[in-house]
Parts: structure tokens; sequence; C-alpha cells
């Protein structure tokens, strides 16, 4: 009997040590990944954040008079309301352009490497393709900048430090002007310049051309 | 006595004959005629109607052997928890390092590949699939609503 009541507290005993482990080692797990992560990100956006800080400040020191600082501090707190979700917005603006432009050179870069393997002549396509590339960089670039101002926007603290938000708002604005000129330009070059070089290829393929060239 | 009388003992089939002798003192065995498990009880005659049950059960669990409550179905409770809780941690463990191996950075969308011609050379209706999807990523953009004019004036941002 006693033996009994010693195996069915072995068994309870596992169980209920089991059990919990069960249930933490996977939300632990999950939690241990995220957490480096987490915490490397929040060091990172404290320093850079106050260093960003001081060149906003440092910008628009000059330009931001007593009552504009006055007037700001009393509307910041809503305006960063609405420059929140313009911040959500901007992450999927950002990765789905990125995509797409990505997905762009991607098929100019494989027909260019099939068209090299049967050696037709891809100077002019891999010329185009190289410009276009540079172009999406600067994009990248211009976006990541753009989108770090709208961040920052949030988080600075508007009651305390107007100046600085207003300089991440300059400093947005006008990274904003530049991503208009240069997606427009991206799409521009591929209409008018990687397009024709496609149908310029297309036709000298049809032609039974097998190098190809200006001619 | 007539057993039917006590409506609380099953009736006994009567597998022996009538006997004008007296019956037995003891507490008879189980007949393999019988089909049923009897329980375990005397001939009414034999006793007197008085006799309380459990006295006849404790009496009979010395002939025959007590039947144990089921184990084996504790057993299997306890097996499916430990199986569970097992299969809890393997999938903990196998979470762990899909979202380590998701840490990569995401590759650029594959360019849906120009079919090639039968005989793997590049054709027109290979330059036209290009151009298609081309076309298709630059429309999945829109400029204008993804950089509006009026994104930051103070109107929209209610300054």
């Amino acid at each position: 009997m006693s033996d009994g009541g010693m195996n069915k507290r072995t068994k309870l005993f596992a169980v209920l040590l089991l059990l919990p482990l069960g249930i933490l080692v996977p939300v632990l797990s999950i939690k241990s990944y995220q957490l480096p992560i987490v915490n490397a990100q929040t060091r990172e956006t404290s320093a850079g954040l106050q260093n960003r800080q001081e060149k906003y400040r440092a910008a628009v020191a000059d330009k931001v008079s007593t009552s504009e600082q006055e007037r700001l501090k009393t509307r910041c707190l809503a305006v960063q309301t609405n420059i929140k979700s313009l911040d959500v917005r901007l992450g999927t603006i950002q990765t789905k352009r990125g995509e797409a432009y990505d997905a762009i050179i991607k098929n100019l870069s494989d027909l260019q490497t099939r068209l090299a393997d049967q050696a037709f002549e891809t100077s002019k396509l891999e010329s185009d393709t190289s410009e276009l590339t540079q172009k999406v960089n600067a994009y990248k670039v211009l976006m990541k900048d753009y989108k770090q101002a709208v961040s920052d926007m949030t988080a600075i603290d508007c009651t305390t430090d107007p100046v600085a938000f207003k300089g991440a708002l300059e400093a947005a604005r006008t990274k904003h002007a530049e991503l208009i000129t240069q997606v427009g330009g991206i799409r521009e070059y591929v209409i008018n310049t990687i397009k024709p070089s496609l149908e310029q290829i297309k036709q000298q393929l049809a032609d039974g051309r097998t190098a190809g060239g200006n001619q | 006595m007539n057993p039917d009388s006590d409506p609380t003992q099953p009736v006994q089939p009567k597998v022996r004959p009538m006997m004008d002798v007296a019956p037995p003192q003891q507490p008879l065995t189980q007949t393999p005629v019988s089909p049923a498990p009897q329980t375990p009880q005397t001939l009414p005659s034999a006793e007197p109607s008085g006799t309380p049950a459990p006295a006849q059960t404790s009496s009979n669990e010395q002939s025959q052997p007590v039947t144990k409550p089921p184990k084996t179905r504790k057993n299997l409770v306890l097996v499916i928890i430990v199986a569970v809780v097992i299969t809890l941690l393997l999938v903990g463990v196998a979470i762990f390092f899909y979202l380590r191996s998701n840490n990569t950075t995401p590759e650029a969308p594959a360019a849906t590949q120009t079919a090639p011609t039968d005989d793997g050379r590049v054709g027109p209706e290979d330059i036209d699939q290009t151009i298609s999807e081309i076309d298709n990523s630059l429309n999945s953009v829109n400029d204008s609503t993804d950089f509006g004019q009026n994104d930051l004036t103070n109107t929209t941002i209610g300054l």
C-alpha cells in the first residue's frame, strides 16, 4: 500500500514539475529571444535620439520664436498622435516599395544574365540596370532618413523641447520633398529608359539577331 | 423459505434437485453451470433473513479474490499528460529555433523567373514577360498616395 502511495506521489510530482515547464519553456524561449533585440534597440534609440535631437535643435534654434514655442507646447501632443499614424504607414510603404523596386532590379539582372549567356550584347541593359540600382539605393537612404525624422517626432518630449520637435518636423518635411522627387525620378526612368531598352532588345531578338548592341 | 420472497437477492437457478434432507449449513460455492457471476450468498433457507449484506460480502471476500479498481485507466491518463507536456516542450524548442532562423535579413522577393524558351534561349516573349513583370511591380506602388504633397502640412498634422 505504501509502495503504491509512493508511486502515485512520484508520478504526481513528475506531472506537476513537467507541466509548468511545458508551458514556461516555449514562452521564455520566445521572450528571451526577443528581449536582447528589444534591449539593444532601446539602448541605440536613446543614444541616437539624443544626438539627433541636438542636431534638430541646432538646425532651427534661431528660427523658432518664443510664441511659436508656446504654441508648439500646447498643440504638439495632438500633433504627435497624427504623426504616429503616419509613422506606422511609412513602415508599410518602406517595405512594400522597397520590395517592388528590388523585384524590378532582379528581373533586369536575371534577363541580363540570360542574354549574356547566349552572347547577346547587354552593355546598354547593364548600364541602365546599374543606373536604376543607384537611384533605388538613394531612395532607400532618403526613405530611412524620412522615417527616422518622423519617428523622432513621436519620441521627442515636445512639451519640454519644442525646438527639437520643430527641427524634426522641418527635417521630415525636407526629406519628404526629396522623396517625392526621387520616386518620381525612378518611375520616369523605368518608363522612359528601361522599357525602351527592353523593347529594343525584343526587336533585335525578333529579327533573329544573336548579338545586340545599338546599330 | 422461498428465495423469491427476498427481492434483494437474485433468483438462483435451481441447479440442484430438491432434496428431502436438511439444507447445508455452509454457503454454497459457485457452480460452473451458472453463467452470470453470482452474488456470493447463501441459500435463504440456511441463514436467517435478517443477515446484513455487508457481512455476506466480507465473508465472501475470503473465498474470492478481490477485484482491484482499474489502475490501467489511471496510468493511461498520466501517460497522456506526460506526452502532452513533452510535446509542448518540443514545440517550444521548435519555435525558438524557427524564430532564430527567421531573424536573417529577409531576401528581396524573388521576381518571377522569365520562362525560358524551349531551347533555354531568351526570346521576344521572354522580354514581354519581363516588361509585364516590371509594370506589375511599378503599379503596385502609388507615388501620390505614399508621399502625398500635404502629408506634413500644418493643417494635416493639426499644428
